[in-house]
């Protein structure tokens, strides 16, 4: 199997592809052999192989089951570098820093959002703003988004947009250490000084869903989850100004690859030493940026929780509406792994992979910590997603990383040709799924066939031990962008 | 020799091919590829001129830089490119950074009597290919 991408299986669901050339490490591909098989031809592969070239990479450069191809990393793509001698690379984190998902449980039932199921989404899409160049109601001063950038989710709280409780189950806490609005461009702050509590477009959504089915009952209790429960998902991220640090440092890494004497296979993966004043900049940007988002998501869930409190006339206290996590799928922390057999710090980076930690880490808030870390999965608004529990496994084979999504089967035009908007809605209404949209265009490109079956890329993920599955979840209404 | 511009289908996001006679050709139509991208056939009114100056490292970071710069008076200004009246690329000499002086005309997006297609998030380095006769650029969706 799979001689000619020349890699040789390692455990269950796991192929290696032996350092050769410039590779300082070796690469790692978590994947079944029939997603291997479709990565055949693709550059994602080349691409797991260009970022083993990376200075300082530690273990392997590793790639998801979601893996497809991306800008100098694929996406699904993961890498640890090391404190002293490793380097940052953006690419490694991607436009869109801290992308990512949180779930809001509740006491509603699948028959509870069925019975408003219309009333429900077009409240959710009066109340929050979607679509390109939409700007939200929030206006902020410098100082203000200084603020946000150094606090997170903390300032969206402080500042009346959701519970205290609710930072205790983001991951980080929704704060980044480290974050400098000092080192975020004026170009980047004014992109961001509008767009906070504004969904965004392309994939970017809301969801309410009702839990289908629970693979793991204690963990399922343990995260407050009940067969029929309806759950609600947010998916967005630093908007206009995460895209601006990633562009604006990018340029600064392409003169730093020169001036550190730095030789890699692919320009989108151009990086500094982390302790370079280049490195250290970016980062400080970076964390600012996931700090933005995270107060983006906290805000987002705050006007999800007025719209189901208007539509069902009761306190989101009431509905239970408390939330379950909040998981970043672009990002580079600064987290202690063992390598090697010694425990260190290193710097991971997470390019369409989501943090993964097993039981008993210290970072995992303590109502989780017997079971592991939510990992929450989203796939397609038509078919499915999945929750899921980080493990012992993905802390030894994958820097405490999993899987972040489905990725897309169809490019847009092909999705496009594939269907029109009338006749998605009914598909999607024959499903039991209401869904609004800031345009059909947008929509018809987000359809279910546009993307892989998440199921298969959930599968490689338990199969590989990387997560464990704890529930499938199935839409009932959707917001896009 | 021919100008003109190209969309490329790809799975997960835009790639585009422009071309022309020279720099100032290539970089023109890959930023006229961008915005029909973004608003389609869309008949943009020239109500407004802005200047764009930008400096790169090199060529290639010179056309990332001039179409991210677009974007980015785009999405804090509104500004809508309907043309490019002038345009010079100046190599740089001796070590010194390359760079490109432009006039644009167009409008607010609030002229524009279009919805915005598809969001651009940024003009990348990915599988970036310029001459002087035609470039490629990978568009972040």
């Amino acid at each position: 199997m799979a001689t000619n991408l020349k890699m040789v299986q390692g455990r269950e669901c796991q192929w290696i592809m032996p350092k050769s050339g410039g590779m300082k490490v070796d690469g790692a591909i978590f994947a079944t052999e029939e997603i291997l098989k479709d990565l055949e031809g693709t550059k994602a592969i080349d691409q797991v192989r260009n970022v083993a070239h990376l200075p300082g990479i530690l273990q392997a450069s590793l790639a998801m089951p979601d893996i497809h191809e991306g800008y100098g990393f694929p996406i699904g793509g993961v890498a640890a570098t090391d404190m002293s001698s490793g380097v940052v690379s953006p690419g490694g984190i991607g436009y869109d820093i801290n992308c990512g998902v949180r779930i809001m449980v509740s006491n509603l039932t699948r028959d509870d959002v069925m019975k408003r199921q219309e009333e429900l989404v077009n409240k959710l899409f009066a109340n929050i703003p979607t679509g390109v160049g939409k700007t939200g109601s929030i206006r902020l001063s410098r100082k203000q988004l200084a603020q946000v950038l150094t606090e997170g989710a903390g300032w969206a709280v402080r500042n009346g947009y959701g519970w205290d409780s609710d930072l205790e189950h983001c991951e980080e806490n929704g704060c980044m250490d480290g974050a400098d609005p000092g080192h975020v461009s004026d170009r980047a702050l004014k992109r961001g000084s509008d767009g906070l509590g504004t969904l965004g477009s392309g994939n970017h959504f809301i969801e309410v869903s009702y839990v289908e089915e629970i693979f793991d009952e204690e963990a399922a209790r343990t995260f407050g989850l009940f067969k029929d429960q309806a759950v609600f998902w947010v998916h967005s991220g630093s908007r206009g100004l995460g895209h601006q640090v990633c562009s604006d440092y990018l340029r600064v890494m392409r003169r730093a690859i020169s001036k550190y004497g730095i030789s890699l296979p692919d320009r989108q993966l151009d990086c500094a030493p982390i302790a370079s004043d280049e490195g250290k900049q970016y980062f400080a940007a970076m964390a600012s940026a996931a700090n933005y988002a995270w107060a983006n998501r906290q805000i987002l869930a705050h006007y999800v929780r007025e719209s189901v409190s208007q539509t069902f006339g009761k306190t989101p206290e009431s509905l239970g509406m408390y939330m379950l996590y909040d998981v970043a799928h672009n990002i580079g922390k600064i987290e202690e792994h063992v390598v090697d057999g010694n425990s260190r710090k290193v710097l991971v980076h997470r390019k369409g992979a989501t943090r993964a930690f097993g039981p008993g880490h210290q970072h995992v808030p303590g109502k989780y910590r017997q079971v592991g870390q939510p990992v929450l999965i989203p796939g397609d608004m038509g078919r499915a997603s999945y929750i899921l529990r980080g493990t012992e496994t993905a802390m030894k084979l994958s820097f405490g990383s999993a899987c972040h999504g489905a990725g897309r089967a169809l490019s847009r035009t092909q999705a496009r040709k594939a269907i029109t908007a009338g006749e998605l809605r009914e598909e999607l209404a024959s499903r039991g799924v209401f869904v609004r949209s800031a345009t059909m265009k947008g929509l018809v490109e987000e359809a279910p066939d546009a993307y892989k079956d998440v199921s298969t890329v959930v599968e490689a993920t338990h199969r590989a031990g990387l997560a464990a599955k704890v529930a499938r979840v199935r839409p009932l209404g959707v917001i896009k962008g | 020799m021919s100008r003109g511009f190209l969309v490329a289908d790809h799975v997960a996001d835009v790639r585009v091919k422009a071309w022309g006679s020279g720099f100032e050709d290539v970089f023109s139509e890959m930023s006229k590829a961008m915005w029909f991208l973004m608003f389609g056939e869309a008949q943009i009114p020239a109500l407004h001129k802005w200047h764009i100056e930008v400096t790169g490292m090199d060529m290639e970071d010179l056309l990332v830089a001039f179409l991210n710069e677009q974007l980015v008076l785009f999405d804090t200004d509104g500004l809508v490119m309907a043309g490019i009246e002038q345009i010079r690329v100046e190599p740089g000499q001796d070590g010194e950074e390359v760079r490109l002086d432009s006039v644009l005309c167009g409008a607010h997006v609030s002229h524009v009597q279009a919805r915005v297609n598809l969001q651009i998030k940024a003009a990348t380095f990915h599988g970036l290919h310029l001459t002087p006769a035609e470039a490629w650029v990978t568009f972040d969706v």
